[in-house]
């Protein structure tokens, strides 16, 4: 019944995609029909070609990225082939893993996380959870759920606030194995993750592996819109610095490390709003490779309101560009190609492309006035709307995910991109005059249900 | 400066992106079948016996 139901939402997807495409192609004949207008005013002109450039470089973009995910999992398939063929597939020679929960103020989330870890189809790990000086009962919470795991698997530890790389460096202080595991307080980990993600730490290179981070809580518009801005992210760009095995952060909510990597780079440091950026930056200038697994799924709560996911935003952005600066030699070759491919993208996705983004809008919304062309507008909105879906449907389609999001791209461009690139540009300029800004942690609301109560194993 | 249509513009502009969107949803296609469907791949796994 339910595959029945799938089968029918699927092809209702379908109608409404190809309904879309013909409205557009109609929308865009009809304007064509009734439009006779000369463009001979300079700025019209600067404007328009403005517009023609960034439209060109955005479709090129969409056939480079998509090309390279075909690439990508071509090999991917060939390399998870390979391994199947191997005894590890078979649940042998799985090192043991601590997983390092830094906890701050977590006790609506913590205890359904750490739920999740218990509940993994991995054979040996442990579970460090260390409270970073919370005001709010998570110790006792996290204690709680320790206490139901009858293998003794968590340990949870205490201490002094001191910020996130703090804690998680006293985690891989205390953490006994050789291969860790760094999740936020309120990731969950799909059963399988880590079994796809340690396969890559049998090459000695491999420094690190990062995770496949997804939306839990996904009943909102704000929420499905970066459930889908994650997804693209992921398959796009990630996938080409995987291909040439460097990741450029490898996230918070699932970064699996190789101690003696970690511990040859310095561990984390604080003087950065995003710690496992610097890290990972630290660990492909030392000559690491970083990896990404597409199928090490890591579901962590997003921001359900307008202000906190701005707020997480400005955070984000923030952290990277002082990641860049910290690490501006790279930009000259001076720590090889890797970092220099990695900061390139950085800069590109968080300075330059939100600001010729905004431009291009401000240029179409100028002719507009101009022309007097409100249909422009709608011509607009259809072609860009129509090249995302594009894109989201290839990523959408290379993770199998579920087909529902793509409708929320009707929104996306106009409303959820013109947001983050106006929070990117703004924090771009607050970097640069150095305005003081707070870490502005996230209020969990646990609106992302529960796991299954974990039994001993 | 030479002066030009808008219609123009237009017409090229639609050409180019639904030519686009026309690669990417055959790159779509593709990537549905490449891609790895974890919950059988999962049962394989474990239909699989211990070498």
């Amino acid at each position: 019944m339910k595959k029945t139901g799938g089968r029918l939402i699927r092809i209702l997807l379908l109608v409404v995609i190809l309904l879309l495409i013909a409205v557009a192609g109609l929308a865009v004949w009809l304007l064509v029909e009734r439009t006779d207008h000369v463009v001979s005013n300079w700025l019209a002109t600067a404007a328009f070609c403005f517009v023609i450039g960034f439209v060109s470089i955005l479709i090129l973009r969409v056939i480079f990225f998509a090309f390279f995910a075909m690439i990508h999992l071509l090999f991917y398939r060939r390399k998870l082939a390979v391994d199947d063929a191997s005894n590890r597939w078979a649940g042998r020679n799985k090192p043991m893993v601590s997983i390092i929960v830094p906890a701050f103020n977590e006790e609506k989330v913590i205890a359904e996380a750490i739920r999740s870890h218990l509940l993994m189809d991995y054979p040996s790990f442990e579970i460090v959870v260390v409270d970073d000086g919370s005001t709010d009962s998570t110790t006792e919470v996290a204690k709680e759920v320790a206490a139901e795991d009858k293998a003794n698997r968590v340990q949870v530890h205490k201490i002094p606030n001191g910020g996130k790389g703090n804690a998680l460096n006293y985690g891989i202080g205390v953490a006994k194995s050789d291969f860790l595991l760094c999740v936020d307080a309120d990731s969950r980990l799909d059963p399988d993750s880590l079994n796809y993600a340690i396969r890559h730490m049998k090459d000695p290179k491999v420094a690190a592996v990062a995770g496949n981070v997804k939306v839990l809580n996904r009943q909102k518009i704000l929420t499905n819109l970066q459930a889908l801005e994650y997804i693209i992210g992921q398959n796009l760009m990630r996938r080409i610095q995987g291909l040439f095995r460097c990741v450029g952060i490898v996230p918070g909510p699932f970064g699996l490390f190789r101690r003696q990597a970690i511990e040859e780079v310095g561990l984390y440091t604080d003087d950065t709003y995003a710690e496992d950026c610097d890290l990972s930056l630290r660990l492909l200038a030392a000559g690491w490779d970083i990896v990404d697994e597409i199928n090490s799924v890591v579901r962590t709560e997003a921001p359900e309101k307008l202000r906190p996911f701005i707020k997480q935003r400005y955070r984000w952005t923030r952290g990277v560009l002082q990641s860049l600066r910290k690490h501006s030699n790279g930009f000259f070759g001076r720590s090889g190609f890797k970092v220099w491919f990695v900061l390139m993208n950085m800069f590109f996705d968080g300075v330059i492309w939100p600001v010729a983004n905004l431009l291009a809008h401000a240029c179409v919304f100028y002719l507009i006035l101009e022309f007097g062309l409100v249909t422009y507008l709608v011509f607009w909105w259809i072609h860009f709307t129509m090249l995302d879906m594009g894109l989201a449907l290839v990523c959408i389609a290379s993770e199998r995910e579920t087909a529902r999001l793509v409708i929320h791209i009707l929104i996306y461009r106009l409303f959820f991109l013109v947001i983050m690139d106006v929070c990117k540009l703004l924090s771009s300029l607050e970097e640069v005059f150095q305005v003081q800004m707070g870490w502005g942690k996230l209020e969990r609301t646990g609106s992302g249900g529960s796991v299954k109560k974990a039994t001993a194993s | 400066m030479i002066p030009f249509e808008l219609r123009s513009f237009i017409n090229v502009m639609s050409l180019i992106i639904f030519g686009g969107v026309a690669v990417s949803c055959v790159f779509a296609v593709f990537a549905y079948f490449l891609s790895i469907n974890r919950r059988k791949r999962q049962k394989k796994v474990e239909e699989t016996p211990a070498s």
